[in-house]
């Protein structure tokens, strides 16, 4: 909308007046051409703020939702097989995309402490019980199997969508995932254990991760002096994090990522990771209700190299995970390298009304001057693929074992 | 007169603009360890450049032998100063031997031929006891085997405008340098880590036009080699000096 508003705004002027190099009509020119892109600043502003207040509204609704019994999952693959088929890919057929889903969804379930069955067919909403649809899908003229890169192997893709069940508690707004896979050239089997598994494993863990926040607390705006993480998530202590859209932008090659985030210097190759406590986020106000059913809490912690786009860092390989620390920190076993970027993310686990959960991965979710709530732009949309929580972990840099200013760069 | 200072203006813009299109830019170095190094005093590095591909071309091409001495000996010294650059000031001693002179004393008993020389081929060689054995009483705590390659792809016209009727047209076209390095440690007879840096810039010529009068063509070239072989050298320099260890 913001962007009509600007077209509509410089289609008005006239283009002929621009004989002259100063003058009324230069004057009025940088006048609409500042009117439209404040307009366009504002209206941007709104649509977030706008689409906050219904998430804020949505994670009131589920509320009553905190604590439920069982998720239940409805398995849906008629329309893909169909499509699929049509690809001969081998080992790719109706049972083995049933069974590799449910097996992956299963395991990931249990390993995380949460109960989930498959019904079949979708029962009636029950009090305490979360039904939700997977539909995997291959609408007529997406194409499903393609070549990726010249020379690679080609892949396969299988749209996803994860839909609420009537009113039976998942959220209204649909999960959706393109879940894609390589697909061997050489006629490999692609079901059983291979790429498929692989591909639907990860899914599962995604989905999996996304029932255990089912419900969110209301989400907050920015306490006074900690504006870069206002939502459901833990807040990193040590390294801190530092954020600024124009501030990232301008601060020298290595030092941002994308969605201006900073990458903080520190002094040590061997950082202690502290964040808040979750006891500690529940005693804002507005949770301390929920506090007293909270029980069981560890912290999972991840750290990441940074991987350079060209257009910025973002998180690359994962180099060290912890679960199960019972306090909120964390002391590495080695030092890290010299000179390098790095990215770190911290989540709770913990029971609520005896149900496992957890909180949002830690990241800065106004880093472009805005506030998105972290589950906004995780829902299979690739647009603005920057506020992507992950691209806006916290990032730090170690310093220099040789003792050099600025890393010899 | 005033065509004439607003032609030089606009040449100006267009050399501005070319020295800006000629600039490389190198991401951060990935780096994968696998073992510590955190180099003691009084150590050696020996890095040496892998020609294994090139000296295949060489050798089709003119029909003789790809003799370090000479054909490889410039580019050795070149990347073994981006190191030493790096390793200036700090607070150990560190020495730093080029690969050719590497070849030299230590390989060319065992392999002669630098095109035969791949990375596994020459890891091999570092592992013989006899080799290892020699690498210790001469100090060479690491060595780093390079391998460079640098690509132009991407070939277009481009049109460039400027002021006081200057403009420009010429070919462009994207320059990529990968360098990675394994370094070998001597002393632990294992691969420490692998570091792989990727520079980029353009490369071309213009031809800047005042009107419809073209200018001298103007060719430019992005230093994607010197660049990935300075931010190469002290990502290495910082890589030997760390204490780090492998996490996992």
């Amino acid at each position: 909308m913001a962007c009509v508003a600007t077209r509509q705004n410089t289609e008005a002027i006239d283009w002929n007046s621009f004989v002259f190099s100063r003058g009324e009509h230069a004057r009025l020119f940088t006048f609409r051409t500042l009117g439209a892109g404040l307009a366009t600043c504002i209206l941007f502003w709104a649509s977030i703020q706008v689409h906050a207040g219904n998430h804020a509204v949505d994670s009131e609704r589920y509320q009553h939702l905190w604590a439920p019994r069982d998720i239940e999952f409805v398995l849906v693959t008629d329309l893909a097989i169909a499509h699929v088929d049509a690809t001969s890919l081998p080992g790719l057929d109706q049972a083995s995309i049933g069974s590799t889903i449910r097996d992956s969804l299963s395991a990931y379930a249990d390993a995380m402490g949460l109960s989930i069955s498959f019904v079949d067919p979708a029962p009636p909403c029950a009090d305490g019980v979360i039904t939700a649809r997977i539909v995997i899908t291959a609408p007529a003229g997406e194409l499903s199997v393609s070549d990726s890169r010249p020379g690679a192997a080609r892949f396969a893709k299988l749209p996803i969508r994860v839909e609420s069940q009537g009113d039976c508690g998942y959220r209204g707004d649909a999960y959706e995932r393109s879940v894609t896979f390589d697909v061997p050239v050489s006629g490999a089997q692609v079901g059983g254990d291979g790429m498929l598994a692989e591909a639907l494993a990860r899914f599962s863990q995604e989905l999996i991760d996304e029932v255990l926040l089912v419900w969110h607390p209301a989400w907050k705006v920015p306490e006074p002096g900690s504006n870069l993480f206002s939502v459901f998530a833990l807040e990193p202590i040590s390294p801190p994090a530092t954020s600024g859209f124009l501030i990232g932008l301008f601060s020298g090659r290595g030092g941002r990522g994308l969605n201006g985030l900073v990458v903080t210097r520190i002094e040590t190759a061997q950082p202690e990771f502290r964040w808040t406590s979750l006891a500690e986020l529940l005693s804002l106000p507005g949770q301390s209700e929920f506090a007293a059913s909270v029980s069981n809490v560890t912290y999972q912690f991840r750290l990441y190299a940074a991987a350079d786009t060209g257009l910025g860092l973002t998180p690359g390989r994962l180099l060290l995970e912890r679960a199960n620390l019972t306090e909120p920190l964390l002391r590495l076993p080695a030092p890290l390298e010299s000179c390098q970027s790095y990215f770190w993310t911290v989540r709770a686990l913990f029971q609520l009304g005896g149900f496992p959960r957890t909180t949002e991965w830690m990241s800065q979710h106004n880093a472009s001057g805005g506030i998105a709530a972290p589950w906004r732009f995780r829902r299979g949309e690739p647009v603005w693929s920057s506020w992507n929580p992950a691209l806006t972990y916290a990032a730090f840099v170690t310093p220099s074992s040789t003792g050099k200013g600025g890393c010899g760069r | 007169m005033k065509r004439q200072g607003m032609s030089v203006r606009a040449a100006l813009v267009l050399t501005w603009v070319l020295a800006v299109a000629g600039c490389a830019s190198a991401p951060e170095v990935s780096i994968t360890r696998t073992a510590s190094t955190g180099i003691p005093q009084d150590t050696n590095v020996a890095v040496v450049l892998l020609f294994h591909k090139s000296c295949l071309e060489h050798r089709d091409r003119t029909g003789g032998n790809c003799a370090p001495s000479t054909v490889t000996a410039q580019m050795n010294d070149e990347m073994a100063t981006c190191v030493k650059n790096a390793l200036e000031g700090t607070p150990r001693r560190v020495g730093v031997m080029p690969g050719h002179v590497f070849h030299a004393r230590f390989l060319a008993a065992d392999q002669a031929d630098y095109e035969r020389l791949t990375q596994p081929a020459t890891l091999a060689l570092l592992k013989q006891p006899e080799v290892q054995g020699a690498l210790s009483e001469a100090g060479i705590g690491f060595v780093v085997l390079m391998q460079i390659e640098t690509r132009e792809f991407g070939r277009h016209t481009i049109l460039e405008g400027g002021s006081g009727g200057g403009w420009g047209i010429g070919r462009t076209s994207r320059r990529e340098t990968d360098i990675v390095a394994t370094v070998w440690s001597v002393a632990q007879m294992v691969e420490a880590g692998v570091l792989r840096q990727k520079a980029v810039g353009e490369s071309g010529w213009m031809v800047p036009m005042v009107l419809v009068v073209p200018l001298l063509p103007i060719p430019y070239s992005s230093t994607t080699e010197s660049t990935a072989c300075r931010v190469m050298g002290s990502a290495l320099a910082e890589f030997l000096y760390s204490e780090a260890k492998p996490l996992n």
